[in-house]
């Protein structure tokens, strides 16, 4: 199975540096953000990726972006301590207008992620402050602060929704991912998971939310499965250097069950499970593809199309984004 | 014992946290690569050098910059000795040695820590002030103090700045947010500066007001310097030992504090184990004078105001609907309106069906965090933010539940029962509005010149100040 490169977005549009790519829910539409402060949001036009709207407004870095579920808002979580939530104000849906329309803030530290629920009204915010925030949006496009989560023990990396449940897991440089949950009022930490021995970069949940998979600065990828009578997050599968270098991002398809990851030795891999050497306690997953050099530098980000299967973005450290095609 | 978990979480989660140094250490190593536009990596090992790969593949260690104590203090990126500097001076040891000297001791009990205490030795706030005067007697101690006295001038106070601050008699805005809780403090003065800071309520805290009526009033009566007393609080937080060490508090005529040490509640306990003390066999010293105590000698009780994180909302409510509308309201009459969680309430005057003021409680910081937010967008779009007064606490619970409490031995869950305790034997005793203190009528004629005034103003009143954040720009991967 190899990787088909259909579409590349560079020519001196990008900055030098992009860390994150996010698929708006149509899968028509990218956004990207990088260390000059922006976010560029772009549009296929017949074969080509041209920029629809540069959204400004960030004194540093942007870390990462999320789309709401229902493609309206576009949510930037930047070094400069600040969330952003954007708007399409446009009147035509398939139009991109979008304007700032509130600014999170109260890290105290850079911003390194953010994530919507599945219902669109939750937001969580993580930072190097080593706290977890939740927001609750209201209907005036206001944001309440519903919880300030302490628990993890360094800077956070990621944050991540279960893909149906008010579920939160989180990554960080503590090594550890954890859990968490509103009981009565206050999210608590349900779980901590810990096998890395590393920073965790990235934490993507399968599509039924019964899996996590995690990838590290200690090159491994971890797969973590719930048990229901347990109650419990447990490992079902190592898969220890899986790079020469530390793996920066992964993603798990919604749509296939397939699994992106973007590494620091400038490599993409695809990985599937391997149902028949799978038990219900230990889970085999291979890899498919190893695309190396899929960029000239580190590879930051990796990200499934949400509506065509097979599809997937990467962007690095080279200032370029690829669009990708798994052939089978 | 470390001090880390006896602050509020508000300062844990801002830079005056003890982020451990080494590991987390952010200052952006300058590392000289040996090709300046070559594709090559510098990659970190185990042991922590740097290691440049060129594109061949070839590794080359790097020299590295060493991080010196000068980058450390220049960086807000983690804070170092200077805290744990401040914790080492306002320590159980620091108060032995001092005890020891040629100075006046005078102790001031907090009503929180007394209730603490009397919730872990199952006595009655009386018999712990009792047994705890015969325990100081014995360290040479003669006088303490309660802080729900000092409380008096600072509900007064803050009450009368309330009123001036809604006639607009003075030029400060509304909200006025309250200025007892120094974790907020801080946390406003370091994160939100000049936005916030305006509204802040310019009163002092209980402990900073008995600190200035110890080292300056009470002085005088007994023939001492300000200097010559040595005046530790007993306190349910951490964060009272940094308020009692900001320069506002300090005196350069007098060369001293107002308050010299701060002991958390739990300290207190650590001291009686030391000492071997049986805390509940003790005997119990009977209270000769009652001037510093709010003290009623015929109920052999204590007397307080409702609300064990001061109870400024309730009385300044009541004292703003007598002052400004002349309506006379009961604590029965406040009914509040509980927010999404039990730390958030509101409640509004109503007066012919119409909304006089509003007043909230928040506690907590992500209370904290939406009240600050409604106060900026209302700021930016000139609006009302809705609220007239705001009683903020860092704690969840308030200060019933401050870091320095003696916590419950069962563990979390076990202490939101604890401190329910805790607050029952808060609530055992009487309860008086300020204004019927005697004695604090009489500091106030004497001493101050009525309520609000010029010289209250200058005894009773602090300022805030804006700490200027450094950015450290990030450029390394993170
Ligand atoms: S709420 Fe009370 S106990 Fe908590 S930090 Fe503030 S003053 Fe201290």
């Amino acid at each position: 199975m190899p990787l088909e490169l259909i579409g590349s977005i560079s020519d001196g549009l990008c900055p030098e540096r992009i860390w994150h790519v996010a698929w708006h829910p149509s899968g028509d539409i990218l956004a990207s953000c990088g260390n000059d402060k922006q976010i560029q949001i772009w549009a296929k036009e017949q074969n080509k990726w041209v920029l629809a709207q540069s959204l400004e407004g960030h004194e540093q870095t942007v870390r990462r972006i999320a789309w709401s579920p229902n493609g309206k808002y576009l949510a930037a979580a930047s070094f400069d301590v600040t969330t952003s939530i954007w708007e399409n104000t446009s009147s035509d849906p398939q139009d991109i207008e979008f304007t700032h329309v509130s600014s999170l803030e109260g890290h105290n530290y850079e911003v390194k992620s953010v994530a919507w629920d599945s219902t669109g009204t939750l937001l969580a915010t993580c930072s190097r402050d080593k706290s977890i925030w939740i927001w609750e949006m209201q209907e005036d496009n206001e944001f309440e602060c519903l919880s300030i989560n302490s628990g993890h023990s360094q800077d956070i990396k990621c944050v991540a929704w279960h893909p149906t449940l008010e579920l939160l897991a989180s990554g960080s440089y503590d090594d550890t991912i954890k859990f968490w949950k509103d009981i009565d009022g206050d999210w608590e930490c349900l779980y901590t998971l810990s096998g890395h021995t590393s920073t965790v970069w990235d934490i993507s949940f399968n599509s039924t939310g019964d899996r996590l998979v995690s990838c590290s600065d200690d090159r491994s990828l971890l797969f973590w499965k719930y048990f229901e009578g347990a109650d419990k997050w447990k490992n079902v599968c190592k898969l220890v250097d899986h790079s020469s270098r530390p793996i920066f991002s992964i993603d798990w398809s919604h749509l296939n069950d397939k699994i992106c990851t973007g590494s620091g030795d400038d490599s993409i891999s695809i990985l599937e499970q391997d149902k028949s050497a799978s038990t219900a306690d230990s889970e085999q997953y291979k890899v498919t593809i190893k695309h190396e050099k899929a960029h000239n530098s580190d590879v930051n980000c990796t990200r499934w199309n949400p509506k065509y299967p097979n599809i997937f973005a990467s962007c690095g450290d080279d200032g370029t984004i690829k669009i990708w095609k798994v052939i089978e | 014992m470390s001090g880390e978990d006896k602050f509020s979480s508000i300062l844990k989660l801002t830079d005056l946290d003890y982020i451990n140094p080494s590991q987390i250490c952010i200052k952006p190593v300058e590392i000289e690569k040996t090709k300046p536009n070559g594709t090559s990596k510098i990659k970190i090992e185990n042991d922590g050098s740097y290691v440049e790969v060129s594109e061949d593949g070839t590794e080359k260690t790097l020299e590295k910059a060493t991080i010196t104590l000068n980058d450390c203090l220049a960086c807000s990126g983690c804070i170092t000795s200077a805290e744990s500097v401040l914790i080492t001076a306002q320590s159980v040891q620091e108060f032995l040695t001092n005890i020891n000297g040629t100075k006046t001791i005078v102790v001031t009990l907090s009503p929180q820590s007394r209730a603490s205490l009397s919730n872990h030795f199952k006595l009655s706030p009386i018999s712990v002030y009792k047994k705890l005067s015969t325990f100081f007697n014995q360290l040479g101690i003669n006088y303490l103090f309660d802080s729900s006295f000092s409380r008096d001038f600072s509900l007064l106070e803050s009450a009368n700045e309330f009123v001036a601050r809604y006639k607009k008699t003075i030029d400060l805005p509304l909200p006025m947010l309250a200025s007892a809780c120094p974790g907020w403090i801080c946390y406003a003065e370091k994160t939100h500066g000049d936005y916030i800071l305006p509204y802040i309520s310019t009163t002092k805290s209980p402990q900073q007001i008995m600190g200035t009526l110890v080292k300056y009033y009470f002085s005088e009566k007994i023939n001492k310097k300000p200097s010559d007393i040595y005046h530790v609080t007993i306190m349910p937080c951490y964060d009272k030992k940094l308020e009692a060490s900001r320069n506002d508090f300090y005196s350069d005529i007098f060369n001293t504090k107002d308050v010299d040490c701060v002991l958390s509640t739990s300290e207190i306990l650590d001291l009686f184990k030391d000492k071997e003390i049986d805390f509940n066999n003790l005997a119990e010293t009977e209270i000769r004078d009652e001037t510093f105590l709010n003290y009623d000698r015929a109920n052999d009780k204590f007397i307080g105001v409702q609300g064990s994180s001061g109870g400024y909302l309730e009385f300044i409510y009541k004292y703003a609907a007598k002052e400004l509308f002349n309506l006379d309201i009961q604590n029965k009459d406040i009914e509040y309106k509980v927010g999404r969680n039990s730390d958030f309430k509101e409640t509004s005057l109503m007066v012919n069906g119409e909304k006089i003021f509003t007043f909230a409680l928040a506690y907590g910081f992500r209370n904290i965090q939406n009240i600050v937010r409604k106060i900026k967008i209302s700021t930016s779009t000139n609006k009302h933010c809705g609220y007239d007064f705001v009683e903020v606490m860092a704690c969840p619970s308030g200060c019933i539940n401050g870091g320095g409490q003696i916590k419950s031995e069962g563990g979390i869950k076990d202490n939101k029962a604890f401190t329910q305790d805790s607050e029952n034997y808060y609530n055992d005793q009487l309860m008086r509005d300020p204004q019927n203190n005697l004695v604090v009528k009489e500091i106030y004629n004497s001493w101050l010149n009525g309520y609000f005034s010029q010289d209250s103003n200058t005894k009773l009143h602090t300022e805030y100040h804006r700490i200027e954040k450094s950015t450290n720009a990030l450029n390394i991967k993170w």
